[in-house]
């Protein structure tokens, strides 16, 4: 038999309140396995921390969410939102799902391409396109999705010099009722630029308009936001259609469906307030069926969810590295997993569930991350049981931005990790080690 | 007279010739022409029957399209070839002969009037009706001298030929020939009372070069007669020179080959209705003997005309003896036809229906069903949504709203006016019927005359239209339900001919659908979804639309190894649509119905760029999906060359010797929202028996501007751009 945990004894006020039926429940669930497999030995082979990736979530986070569309409107295509998360191993896995792909940038493009999309499946949205890029996206007949006018003249521009057509979109934004509008993306609609942009595109020989874009903000927690939104654009669809007998092929609302992480601030949990994909679906695919686009010319719907579809799939694992009180006698636990991986902590009360067996008691305590920096916090305050040096945890919903956001600061990156179909587990990108540093870096003669 | 009336006098009665054995055929009218004018008389009596029967004919504007088939000649034809050769020449006889001839045309039309109310053909009864008269009315006609022609055959033959056809003649009738052949050649003669194998044997020769199957029948029928007279103990030569024997080859081309289409059953049927011909003659002539007059072609006439009227009132659908709807005055492009009928052309005699369905449905209850569409019911169908797992519901399934397909819009599934609605019943509870409201909210949509859709089970209060509202195919008409007799929420759909909800159901298919398998898509035309087929309406591709858009009035140019062809396409006043090149007079006529094109048929030049590209685009889906394909058959002649297809002919009627197979497949596209390059691969396979002897694959190029590029070993067509 196990030797018994050492408990420390702690005193905890009594809070008052309605108890429900099972008195008052303050313990924390424990998470020691990850499909399966236990986080004490994936730390131990792997090291600590170290990102975690489930295959089968993805997937069938993906399907779930297609099938709330496609059970709706008849034609509906995903385009994974490579900003999101840009590992090779997790876009491969969403395009052989059947996903295009959609990048904000030259760098995202060349990925996006190396991993083997055509050109003609890639949607390039952003502000900042080359020259370069633009030549390149109409060469490969890709959907470029115009963010302003410079950019058009641009690309009029540079077709004169090409016997290509450009395949373009535009972005428009729009008030869809909920705050804050995002306005610096696009085109507006309510001021007419957007019908301004539709005009001069129509009427440029090179130029073909082929879908209208929209992305409203992101974690909306309206889904008639996205009615309004949709609505809107079929409204131009049509208008588009009456006075130049022409129709749009793909309306694209972009993503932004909130994931079931909380929000700072958030009264209640995000997992019990965040609207389903089937909320999302019923609001877009109903405003553009009730729309006055003939039933016979119904654009395929765009998605480029990436936050929904990924954040659930990921999860980090970590190591405590010590507890101390702090001047108020609030505990604070220190660990090894910090903003500088865990990104998305800034906005989101990550839930953090301990590895093993811990005590019954929890206390109000701070987390804190192992970077020598005043920031570096992952949750202010949580009612946590008291673990110990050496004891694991793991936040799960981190599939999210942090793969891609993070930074390279004070520490290195750790490993990434994916549970395959068959619950193998495979590195999909390595931690990072000094050579990678060095090898970025010179040193001037004279310093030598 | 213009030149155009002219020359539909002179077509008229070459084809009149012809006629007689149910041809058009000009060469065969010349030999037949020929052969009338062995007693020279009787050749100038025809003639000038025929010409006068025609041009009063034309005159008196009777149908031109009859006149040039010869359908109103050939009766005086053969009555004054009659005259002709009874009666010695003079002038009384000429104007025997006209007046012989109005006589027989008046008959010709007043019967055709007559018959035509049974769809039945009046074949030479005329002819009957007209020659009997004059020899019955001769008697009296003192002034007719009776010619002994016909009887002294060397002494015209000398006349018309010299020695040299004399010494053909006779080298002819002493060859050794069996009985059988040689009553057969003399039957053949006999047709134009040219009683003499030479003649026979040159009639032999053109019904042989206008078709074959036409021959083989006039053996087969001969030989059945030939062997019932001898296993009766009749003698078939009993009657002299008169030889009936005729009466069996014309049967035989008539019902084997002519009226319906060629095949073993038809085949079958000419061997059991000799019999009977012969059975006619036998009693015939005893029933005539009093009054002296030859039988002719009575049998014929008789046995045709009943059997005929007999297939007429059969019931239901006729897949054995198929009557020739579309005479083409030859039993092989008779058939070639109807086996294209029967595949491609039965296309245009429905309404198009499409389903009534956005995006993809399952048949979860096909026609004839194990629950609910069974008896008068039967043509129906149900359809739900299918997740990937095959499941019909998300959660638990206790609600209608779990179901995928509940609350999802349905469309019309064709353009029509709404009739009826039922509104206002209230959704089942999972697994509870509503037997009282039996149809639950249903709607009925008229389409044309005794042809309407029902869809029913639908939700409550969500219907978009409303009675009396024009609707277009596509037209969002409500959502999917689960109201009356519905256990769980589903889509009844059907097809009826009265406008009532609950009508019984028609057999009707449903116009294009896709049916996708796996990642495998099937495009199925004027077909019916079966029990778990997941199905959705074709989604058109652009580019393919605007390429095969050929729409009266568009011109083409291309180029076919260097040289140019102009192309128009246009419409005649059967709206039938067709593609002309001048250069090379060649026609390749068209169908599309804005989700196929095909072509109905080439004639022409087949050294043409129109050539090929009938043969590469044979038929095409104006939709793209990748890696499907489509497979057609042609007819026969179309790639097969003449010497091959005389085998061929022989044999079609049991087995098709050669077949000619279209295969076509969607190789690539650039881009699918936005294409710009669709490549297609078309191949034609040509099959001998049932081993593939020949194979030639079309690459070919469509963009914006159209179809771009025809390519294959030695042909390269160009889309010439203005």
């Amino acid at each position: 038999m196990e030797k018994l945990r050492y408990e420390r004894p702690v005193i905890n006020k009594i809070k008052a309140g309605v108890p429900d039926k099972f008195g008052m429940q303050t313990k924390v669930e424990i998470m020691p396995e990850i499909e399966g497999i236990s986080v004490k030995d994936i730390l131990k082979e792997y090291g600590s921390p170290v990102f975690v990736l489930s295959e089968n979530k993805i997937r069938e986070t993906y399907q779930e969410a297609h099938r709330a569309f496609s059970s709706r409107y008849p034609k509906i295509q995903f385009a994974w939102s490579y900003k999101t998360n840009y590992l090779d191993a997790v876009c491969k896995i969403y395009h052989d799902e059947g996903s295009w792909a959609e990048v904000v940038s030259g760098f995202e493009y060349d990925k996006a391409i190396s991993n083997g999309v055509p050109g003609s499946k890639i949607l390039f949205n952003g502000p900042d396109k080359s020259n370069e890029d633009l030549v390149k996206a109409i060469d490969n007949g890709s959907f470029i999705h115009i963010d302003h006018f410079d950019e058009l003249y641009s690309i009029i521009r540079l077709t004169k010099n090409t016997d290509k057509k450009a395949k373009v979109a535009i972005r428009i934004n729009m008030d869809t009722g909920i705050y804050p509008q995002w306005d610096r993306f696009g085109f507006n609609y309510e001021n007419g630029e957007a019908w301004n942009a539709i005009n001069r595109i129509m009427l440029s020989e090179n130029l073909e308009l082929v879908g209208l874009h929209t992305h409203i903000g992101t974690y909306i927690m309206s889904a008639n936001a996205y009615a309004v939104a949709a609505s809107k654009l079929a409204e131009l669809a049509v208008r588009t259609n009456r006075k130049f007998n022409h129709n749009i092929k793909y309306i694209d609302m972009g993503g932004g469906f909130a994931s079931k992480n909380t929000l700072k601030g958030a009264y209640l949990p995000g997992k019990d307030t965040c609207p389903s994909f089937d909320d999302y679906a019923e609001a877009i695919t109903s405003a553009l069926i009730n729309s006055e686009i003939a039933p016979d010319n119904l654009p395929i719907l765009f998605l480029e969810t990436g936050r929904a579809l990924i954040d659930e799939a990921g999860y980090i694992l970590g190591t405590v590295l010590a507890n101390k009180r702090l001047s108020n006698a609030r505990r604070s636990t220190i660990v090894d997993v910090g903003v500088n991986m865990l990104f998305t902590s800034f906005w989101y009360e990550h839930e953090i569930y301990p590895a093993q067996e811990c005590s019954l008691q929890t206390e109000d305590t701070a987390i804190y991350g192992p970077l020598c920096m005043n920031i570096d916090v992952l949750r202010e305050a949580i009612q946590f049981p008291l673990l110990q040096k050496g004891d694991h945890f793991v936040i799960p919903r981190v599939g999210a931005y942090n793969m891609t956001q993070w930074m390279q600061f004070i520490t290195l990156r750790p490993n990434i990790l994916l549970i395959d179909r068959n619950k193998n587990i495979q590195i999909i990108r390595d931690k990072e080690t000094n050579e990678v540093f060095k090898r970025q870096e010179r040193v001037p003669e004279h310093l030598k | 007279m213009n030149k155009n009336k002219l020359n539909i006098i002179l077509n008229g009665s070459i084809n009149s010739y012809s006629q007689i054995f149910f041809s058009d055929n000009k060469v065969f009218g010349l030999i037949l022409l020929f052969v009338s004018f062995f007693d020279v008389y009787a050749g100038l009596a025809g003639l000038v029957s025929v010409l006068a029967t025609n041009t009063i004919a034309l005159f008196m504007q009777y149908s031109t399209f009859n006149i040039k088939k010869g359908s109103y000649g050939f009766n005086s034809l053969l009555v004054g070839l009659g005259i002709g050769l009874t009666f010695t020449p003079a002038p009384q006889t000429l104007a025997i002969v006209l007046f012989a001839s109005i006589t027989t045309f008046i008959i010709t039309i007043s019967l055709e009037g007559f018959f035509a109310k049974y769809y039945l053909p009046f074949l030479s009864i005329p002819f009957l009706i007209g020659m009997w008269l004059i020899v019955l009315a001769s008697r009296d006609l003192t002034a007719l001298g009776i010619s002994e022609r016909g009887i002294y055959t060397t002494n015209e033959l000398y006349q018309l030929g010299g020695k040299s056809l004399i010494d053909i003649y006779q080298w002819f009738d002493n060859i050794e020939k069996p009985l059988f052949i040689k009553t057969y050649l003399l039957s053949l003669g006999a047709i134009f009372f040219q009683y003499n194998i030479l003649a026979g044997v040159l009639i032999a020769i053109g019904l042989l070069f206008y078709s074959r199957i036409a021959f083989s029948l006039s053996l087969l029928g001969f030989a059945t007669a030939f062997i019932f007279y001898q296993f009766l103990g009749a003698d078939i030569t009993q009657y002299g020179y008169t030889y009936i024997g005729f009466n069996y080859i014309l049967t035989a081309i008539a019902i084997g080959g002519h009226f319906l289409v060629p095949n073993r059953y038809s085949y079958l049927w000419v061997v059991l209705l000799l019999p009977i011909v012969v059975l006619f003659t036998l009693g015939a002539s005893k029933l005539m003997a009093p009054y002296q007059l030859p039988v002719y072609s009575l049998p014929f006439n008789i046995v045709v005309i009943l059997f005929l009227y007999f297939l007429k009132l059969r019931l239901g659908k006729h897949e054995r003896l198929i009557e020739v709807v579309t005479q083409l005055n030859n039993p092989e492009k008779n058939l070639f036809f109807a086996e294209q009928a029967a595949k491609r052309f039965k296309w245009l005699s429905f309404y198009p229906v499409s389903l009534p369905l956005l995006g993809e449905w399952s048949v979860s209850q096909a026609e004839d069903g194990d629950y609910t569409h069974q008896g008068e019911w039967k043509h129906a169908w149900d359809f739900v949504i299918l997740d990937k797992e095959g499941k019909q519901f998300t959660l638990t399934g206790d609600y209608p709203k779990d179901y995928y397909c509940y609350d999802k819009s349905v469309v019309a599934p064709a353009d029509g006016l709404i009739v009826d609605i039922i509104d206002g019943v209230d959704d089942n509870t999972i697994g509870n019927v509503n037997l009282v409201q039996n149809w639950g909210n249903s709607i009925v949509i008229k389409h044309t005359e005794y042809l309407y859709t029902q869809l029913s089970h639908l939700k409550k209060e969500s219907f978009k239209v409303k009675k009396g509202d024009f609707v277009r195919r596509g037209d969002i008409l409500a959502k999917c339900g689960n109201s009356g007799r519905s256990p769980y929420p589903h889509l009844h759909f059907q097809i009826q001919a009265t406008p009532y909800i609950g009508s019984k159901t028609l057999d009707y298919p449903i116009n294009h659908y896709i049916k996708k398998e796996e990642k495998n898509y099937e495009l199925h035309s004027y077909d019916k979804p079966l029990l778990n087929d997941k199905v959705a309406n074709v989604e058109l591709n652009d580019l393919l639309k605007n390429a095969l858009n050929l729409i009266p009035g568009r011109k083409l140019k291309y180029s076919y190894n260097g040289k140019v062809e102009e192309w128009e396409v246009k419409t005649d006043y059967y709206n039938n649509t067709y593609i002309f090149c001048e250069a090379t007079n060649s026609y390749a006529h068209l169908f599309n119905d804005g989700f196929v094109h095909y072509f109905k048929s080439f004639t022409g030049n087949k050294n043409s760029a129109l050539y090929y590209f009938y043969l590469a685009l044979y038929h095409i889906p104006l939709g793209y999906y990748h890696d499907m394909e489509i497979e057609d058959r042609f007819p026969p002649d179309v790639a097969v060359d003449k010497f091959k297809m005389i085998f061929h002919d022989f044999v079609a009627p049991f087995y098709p010797l050669f077949k000619l197979i279209y295969k076509m497949k969607f190789l690539s596209i650039d881009n699918e929202l936005a294409p710009e390059l669709i490549e297609v691969k078309s191949t034609v396979y040509q099959y001998l028996l049932s081993k593939e002897v020949e194979k030639t694959e079309y690459k070919i190029k469509i963009s914006r501007n159209g179809i771009l590029e025809i390519i294959s070993e030695n042909i390269h067509i160009e889309l010439i751009s203005e």
